[in-house]
């Protein structure tokens, strides 16, 4: 039977279908409904909220103190993603182009910390980030190296690098919290684009080789503008969940680098302002329809061409 | 192999390559003259490919040296080689028009807008794309893809033009048509062609020198009569062309002749100077050989319908090999017909037959006695191997 088989019977389809839809239709349809409501509503006692269909709430966003909070949402998401983008690239081509042997091995090394729950990865960042913690260890014996050579050279009395070595702040930073989302984000822009890079027939590259270009021209004016696809979808799908990020600014940033997200749980938390927490969640979503309808465009754009 | 001469544009020299444990080349050294079509053929797999991508340093060989002009190229990376390649699927640049597709190359070796404007034109008139300049790749067909790529590489001007094959994703019709335009092609442009395929057909009607490769080995090289009338070996015989072939029980140099003893065709003498090199002295004569014919050595009469050899004496007899059979399926192919001839238990063989020695055998059913008859002269003794 095959898989298109299914409109002859309805029945069938029915009872596979049913499960999920039920599911998806009690755990996401109604309490999204609910959300949307919950938006146009207003508090009428410290439990109950009342639709009175006010747009009050999404007036709201515009107030300056939540547009800084939704701009730096936006920048430290979008460079993010350019770091996730940069860095996943090359590994992406390097999977690519190993050997069929070692390829499912990188591929797991790359899944792997999926297998770890994220809470502890987070956690784990904080050792590694903290004033005492790990990077800082590094960073300190880096200098001293580095103060022990000069010396050694008679620059000692100069100073070059200052006179002794102070941590690095990393936790309550934006870079933190940069180096947290990018962190958890990086499989999943990889993925992406190592799919891209695999699919692509190898004689273009070598077709740019042929026609005199080294490996940067043809990185440049070949490898990357028929990967394009594969880099875009990478992008989309770090940017939106970073957005969205809760629990790296929360654990990384200290409550010093608070994103929407953090705003938006303050509201159903301690704010108890329902109205204006749907509201704002729903401001997320809709970025998210409008980044998903450009992608959509640019696909279509493409398809057309074809 | 420093004896090359003065033409010899490119010099395979003891080439062997390696990937892991297979062994796609050995040991194979072949000159290529300038300003000819040369054919790499051979059967799929034997690393015709393999062999091209070392000339275009896609590839790195394992054993041997390359020459480009006589100067040392096995190392040098392919952007910096005076060749370039027509790339099986093509390679057109999807993101690219027709118009960037051949100045790509232009553009890389950072010359002026207008000269690869110029010069863009002109190769794409070569390839009579003049009117497609501006299309995007995904709105040609795949003979024009073709065309592109095409003029992508000859727009570099560059010393040899490789295409791995070039004809193979065309339609039968077109195939045909591009094969004479691409002979025209290389008269014009005067480049050094080095064109894989494992069509035979495709190889002789094209090319001015053939190299048959098979697992591997280079075979032979020579041009297309010679290859078709003089094969070094059995193999060579079979792929370039029908053969029959007939085992050979005990072979006997003499002077200036073997005897050849098969159980099939009886004892035979043949002179020296038609064997190949390794039958004629006599490194092969205790191995393996086999007697072979072509279908069109053959010719048929009626069993009992008197001829001017039948009828004449012993010594003419001498000269040819009779073979009694059965009349088979005659198959019209226009210029002459395919007379098949059935042997009982035998393999029947088959024999190329013009219209006038048609009307004798159309007119007979099925099952007819008949004689096929090969002149000793047409017959080759071959190594097997
Ligand atoms: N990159 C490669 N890795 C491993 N084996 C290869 C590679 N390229 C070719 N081969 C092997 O080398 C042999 C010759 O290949 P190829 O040159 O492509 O043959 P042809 O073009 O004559 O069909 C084949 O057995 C093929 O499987
Ligand atoms: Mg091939």
């Amino acid at each position: 039977m095959s898989l298109e088989n299914y409109r002859q019977q309805p029945a069938v389809f029915a009872a596979f279908a049913a499960p999920t839809l039920i599911w998806l239709l009690l755990f996401f349809i109604a309490p999204l409904g609910i959300i949307w409501l919950y938006s146009f509503g207003e508090n009428v006692s410290l439990v109950d909220i009342e639709t009175t269909w006010t747009l009050d709430n999404y007036a709201r966003i515009f107030q300056p103190e939540v547009l800084v909070l939704l701009w730096r949402s936006l920048w430290i998401a979008g460079i993010s993603t350019l770091v996730c983008l940069v860095i996943a690239y090359p590994v992406a081509l390097v999977i690519a182009t190993a050997h069929p042997d070692k390829k499912p091995w990188l591929l797991l090394l790359i899944m792997l910390p999926f297998w770890t729950n994220l809470l502890i990865r987070t956690y784990a960042l904080l050792n590694i980030l903290g004033t005492r913690g790990r990077l800082n260890d590094v960073l300190g014996w880096l200098w001293e190296t580095t103060n022990t050579l000069l010396t050694k050279f008679g620059l000692g009395e100069f100073q070059l690098i200052g006179e002794s070595f102070t941590p690095l702040k990393f936790l309550g930073t934006p870079g933190g919290v940069i180096f947290g989302i990018v962190y958890v984000s990086l499989p999943f822009a990889i993925l992406p684009i190592y799919s891209s890079l695999e699919r692509l027939d190898k004689s273009y590259l070598e077709a740019s080789l042929d026609l005199g270009a080294g490996q940067w021209r043809t990185f440049y004016h070949v490898l990357l503008p028929l990967t394009a696809a594969g880099v875009v979808t990478a992008g989309i799908i770090t940017f939106i969940p970073a957005l969205g990020q809760f629990l790296t600014p929360d654990l990384l940033g200290r409550g010093q680098v608070d994103m929407i997200a953090n705003v938006i749980e303050r509201q159903f938390k301690r704010a108890n302002d329902w109205p204006f927490g749907s509201a704002l969640s729903l401001f997320l979503l809709y970025i998210t329809f409008v980044l998903l309808a450009v992608r959509s465009f640019y696909d279509a754009r493409k398809a057309h061409r074809s | 192999m420093a004896d090359s001469d003065a033409n010899t544009i490119v010099s395979l020299n003891n080439i062997g390559k390696h990937f892991g444990k297979v062994k796609a080349l050995d040991n194979v050294s072949i000159d290529i003259k300038e300003g000819e079509i040369f054919a790499l053929l051979g059967p799929s797999g034997c690393g015709k490919s393999t062999l091209l991508r070392i000339i275009s340093g896609f590839e790195n060989p394992t054993e041997g040296e390359l020459l480009l002009d006589g100067k040392d190229m096995t190392r040098t990376a392919p952007n910096k080689r005076p060749v370039n390649m027509v790339f099986q699927s093509y390679a057109v640049f999807p993101h690219m028009s027709v118009a960037d597709n051949v100045g790509y190359g232009l553009k890389m070796d950072k010359l002026l807008v207008d000269e690869i404007t110029t010069r863009v034109d002109t190769a794409l008139a070569q390839v009579h794309l003049d009117q497609f300049k501006h299309r995007m790749p995904d709105q040609l067909s795949g003979g024009q893809k073709q065309r592109v790529a095409l003029a992508r590489a000859l727009v570099k001007q560059p010393r040899v033009l490789l295409l791995d094959e070039p004809l193979s994703a065309l339609d039968a019709k077109l195939r045909d048509a591009m094969r004479l335009e691409l002979v025209k092609l290389q008269e014009t442009v005067g480049v050094t062609f080095i064109i894989v395929t494992h069509d035979q057909s495709e190889a002789l009607a094209m090319a001015d020198r053939v190299a048959v490769l098979e697992a591997g080995k280079l075979r032979q090289v020579d041009t297309p009569t010679a290859l078709y009338n003089h094969p070094v070996d059995a193999f060579v015989a079979d792929f370039i062309g029908k053969v029959h072939t007939f085992d050979v029980q005990h072979i006997e140099r003499q002077d200036n002749h073997v005897r050849v003893t098969s159980d099939e065709l009886g004892e035979l003498t043949l002179p020296l100077n038609k064997l190949p090199e390794r039958i004629s002295t006599g490194a092969q004569v205790n191995a393996s050989s086999v007697l072979a014919f072509r279908p069109e050595a053959l010719k048929v009469n009626l069993a009992n319908e008197p001829t001017a050899s039948t009828a004449s004496t012993e010594t003419n007899q001498a000269n040819e090999i009779q073979l009694p059979g059965f009349l088979g399926d005659i198959a019209f192919q226009g210029q002459h017909s395919i007379v098949e001839i059935t042997r009982g238990d035998k393999p029947s063989v088959s024999a190329i037959v013009d219209h006038s020695s048609l009307s004798a055998l159309q007119t007979q059913p099925i099952g007819t006695p008949i004689v096929a008859r090969c002149a000793l002269s047409d017959l080759m003794l071959l190594p097997a191997q």
